[in-house]
């Protein structure tokens, strides 16, 4: 308790040492400061919200929108908070969000005199990506048309689906505000678990079901909290009257029996699975539950062929690609070896990648690795990932990683655990180290710090489409030059490329990329070589995946930007 | 896993790369593992070994070839497989493995940090190759990749095209994945020293050279 105290006085005094800065328009190490504070207290609502403030004023407006959006969680009735909100949303060209905000600020009881909405810098400096993302505009547009709880609702379901979990909260805050709803609460409150906002989350469940008693949703999220919390107890209560509510949902039967068998009530747990075929489970779910339960149980020996008989009875390919993957999965844990109870604990950290096909994608070595550890923090999402990754650890601790801003806060969570001498590792999707900030950050701060690290390399979407197209490499003799398409170094360098060498394109962020660069791309590309000269596009969207038909170069800018990500482009040596 | 589920349904696997650390890790999942070669070999030789394999399928029975690296890239042996495969009937699912590529962009990103989005990969540095291709671009950074640490004529060829392509005093960097569960080692090595690089056969030499605008930062 003295130590929380301590963390946040240190995070007041930061605080204020940012604003001194920050009066004297040091903008940089305000913001320095401001990061540091929450280093100290997480929960520091004044940092989050200063923090966002002066993002704003150095243009960075995608870093302020989730700083202003963690302070609004934290003290939502923070008025000077709703005057910077309405700053950003003008600054970002969405004014009838903005006037909500100035509303909200108003009613809250702003000092007089009002303070003056902050302003952003110039658009060209800021250089967002997200302005020139199309999919955003149009949800921004619908909102603009009708700003309603539906309307905002309907967006923060999209912002989430397209990686912007914080700014999907954030319009579920203000979907609340304007009409609460249990299943609003729920949905923020699964944001909020995400982010690691344990207690903010627990209390949205509460509200939730204070609103709707029935809420199904709300118990099976707040289970998931629950069992992250190790609060075993907790969650088979939520797991139980989950299943009052939807008898017929078997994955919240599984909920509950791992609640179970993860409080050492085992005989409950089984119990939990008898008879489940006269409950209305179908025989090869039914047996592919008992091969989980003996998964978690750590009886993999007689887990492997349980769950292969259920992967043959299957009559689903989804179960039967589970259950075979659940069945691989045993079988790897069996032959694994976990430390010694009692050996003396030396921390370590692994940083491992699912692979871009998660789970199928996981590799054996991953497998043994996350088996022998003490945690494993998890920054992939889906009920496929969490029941494998069950199956071979039992401490599994979600972890949101979005955006290159949270680099030092979790690398910092990840370290202090393996500090304490605890075998901890971090799985994320694809390769941990290719477009990996985080991945790359965990490994230089381990070395830096003596701390024993692995790392391991994982299925990439690269490796994914040369499965398919890496005949196509063959023409080139093996030599390339390899360009990541949307970096700002690649788009000023176009006339120095070599027409000579194969030319390898990939697209890795052209989801949050600007249409417009790629088009000013494609025109300098286009210049290079001669007309009609032949290119392979190969990808799981494209036509020929496993032999790519030749197309002329000049097909490239019809390719539309939501298939880019999961491209490659060869175009061959002139 | 993918790999391992489909192997577990199979009746015989064949491997390239049958090493005891693959042997163990294979046995659970298919007790019946055989080594091939898969090399570099004239087509009849191909053939020939493609049907060795493909005559295990003929009774009905799945049979499975793990090959080094991804089957597909520079994989004239799959192919050659495949081809007989269609043609006899044989269903034929290709699981993609790890490749090259991803120690290229690994090796770049630790030298050049996050975001470096441009650069030379070789994959063949055979003389052959490297005379064909000329010299490189000074400005971008080069990424070669060398199986089994490459030959030495290999080497030398690699150290000749560097350095004429960047100043002498320009150091590159070495990574070297020294065979089954062996961490991967890094150094710096001048260019000039690069001819007397060595390597192991069980190891992978990726050498990293930085364009001369990236230099010493």
């Amino acid at each position: 308790m003295a130590d929380a105290e301590g963390d946040r006085a240190r995070a007041a005094d930061l605080v204020r040492k940012a604003l001194a800065m920050r009066a004297h328009d040091e903008l940089e190490g305000a913001a320095n400061a401001l990061e540091a504070a929450l280093q100290e207290d997480f929960a520091c609502a004044a940092a989050w919200g200063w923090l966002g403030e002066v993002r704003l004023r150095q243009g960075h407006t995608t870093a302020a929108i989730r700083c202003l959006a963690e302070a609004r969680l934290l003290k939502e009735d923070w008025p000077r908070l709703h005057l910077w909100r309405a700053g950003l949303l003008n600054a970002l060209g969405r004014p009838q969000e903005a006037l909500l905000a100035l509303e909200r600020a108003r009613t809250l009881g702003l000092p007089s005199p009002e303070p003056e909405l902050p302003v952003a810098r110039p658009k060209s400096a800021v250089g967002d990506a997200v302005e020139g993302d199309l999919a955003r505009r149009a949800m921004d547009r619908r909102v603009a048309e009708r700003p309603t709880a539906e309307r905002f609702e309907e967006r923060a379901r999209g912002l989430k689906d397209i990686g912007l979990p914080m700014e999907a909260v954030d319009d579920y805050s203000t979907a609340i505000a304007l009409e609460p709803t249990a299943l609003r609460y729920t949905m923020r409150g699964r944001g909020l678990f995400y982010h690691r906002h344990y207690e903010l989350a627990l209390l949205d469940f509460a509200k939730a079901l204070d609103l709707d008693p029935r809420c199904a949703q709300a118990y099976c999220a707040r289970l998931d909290v629950q069992l992250c919390l190790e609060r075993y107890d907790e969650a088979a209560a939520d797991a139980r009257a989950a299943l009052e509510i939807s008898p017929e949902r078997s994955e919240i039967r599984l909920n509950l029996c791992e609640a179970l068998a993860l409080s050492g009530r085992r005989a409950a747990a089984r119990k939990e699975f008898e008879g489940l075929e006269e409950k209305g489970v179908d025989a090869a779910t039914a047996q592919w539950m008992r091969g989980y339960l003996a998964c978690l149980e750590r009886d993999y020996r007689r887990a492997v062929p349980i769950l292969e008989s259920a992967a043959e009875m299957a009559g689903s390919a989804a179960l039967r690609e589970r259950a075979g993957i659940h069945a691989v999965a045993a079988r790897l844990c069996d032959g694994g070896r976990r430390p010694k109870a009692g050996a003396k604990a030396k921390g370590h950290l692994f940083v491992c990648g699912m692979g871009v096909r998660p789970p199928v994608s996981l590799t054996a070595e991953v497998v043994q690795a996350l088996q022998s550890c003490d945690v494993v923090y998890k920054n992939v999402s889906g009920d496929e990932v969490s029941t494998l990754v069950r199956i071979v650890s039992l401490r599994c601790r979600p972890v949101m990683f979005r955006n290159p801003q949270d680099v030092p806060r979790t690398s910092a969570l990840l370290l202090s655990e393996a500090r304490r001498g605890r075998r901890v590792a971090f799985l994320t999707f694809g390769h941990p180290l290719i477009f990996g900030p985080l991945g790359l950050e965990l490994l230089r701060s381990a070395r830096e710090e003596g701390i024993s690290c692995t790392s391991f390399s994982a299925f990439s979407s690269i490796d994914s489409m040369l499965a398919g197209g890496g005949p196509a490499l063959d023409f080139c003799g093996g030599n390339y030059q390899i360009l990541s398409v949307m970096g700002q170094d690649v788009l000023q360098g176009v006339s120095r490329l070599n027409p000579k060498l194969a030319t390898l394109l990939y697209f890795p962020e052209a989801q949050s990329g600007d249409g417009r660069r790629f088009a000013g791309f494609c025109r300098e590309l286009l210049g290079r070589f001669p007309s009609r000269h032949p290119m392979l596009v190969f990808g799981p969207h494209h036509e020929g995946w496993e032999a790519p038909a030749r197309r002329p170069i000049e097909d490239l800018p019809s390719i539309s930007q939501p298939l880019l990500i999961q491209s490659m482009v060869l175009i061959l040596p002139v | 896993m993918e790999a391992l589920q489909a192997i577990a349904g199979c009746a015989v696997v064949f491997s390239d790369a049958l090493t005891p650390a693959l042997r163990r890790l294979l046995k659970p999942f298919c007790s019946d593992c055989r080594p091939v070669e898969s090399g570099e070999g004239r087509s009849e030789e191909l053939r020939r070994r493609a049907a060795r394999i493909l005559a295990v399928a003929g009774d009905g029975s799945s049979v499975a070839y793990a090959a080094f690296g991804q089957p597909m890239v520079f994989g004239p042996f799959a192919r050659e497989l495949r081809r007989q495969a269609q043609e006899r009937g044989v269903p034929v699912r290709v699981v993609g493995g790890l490749s090259a590529f991803d120690e290229y962009l690994v090796a770049q990103q630790e030298v050049f940090g996050y975001g470096r989005r441009w650069y030379q990969a070789l994959d063949d540095c055979s003389p052959k190759a490297l005379e064909r291709l000329g010299s490189l671009d000074s400005g971008l950074p080069t990424v070669a990749f060398l199986r089994g640490g490459g030959t030495s004529g290999f080497r030398r060829a690699l150290g000749r095209v560097l350095r004429s392509s960047y100043p002498a005093e320009d150091e590159c960097r070495i990574f070297e994945f020294a065979g089954e569960g062996a961490a991967m080692k890094s150094r710096a090595l001048p260019l000039a020293r690069l001819s007397r690089l060595r390597g192991s056969p069980h190891s992978r030499l990726v050498v990293v050279a930085p364009g001369s605008h990236h230099g010493r930062r």
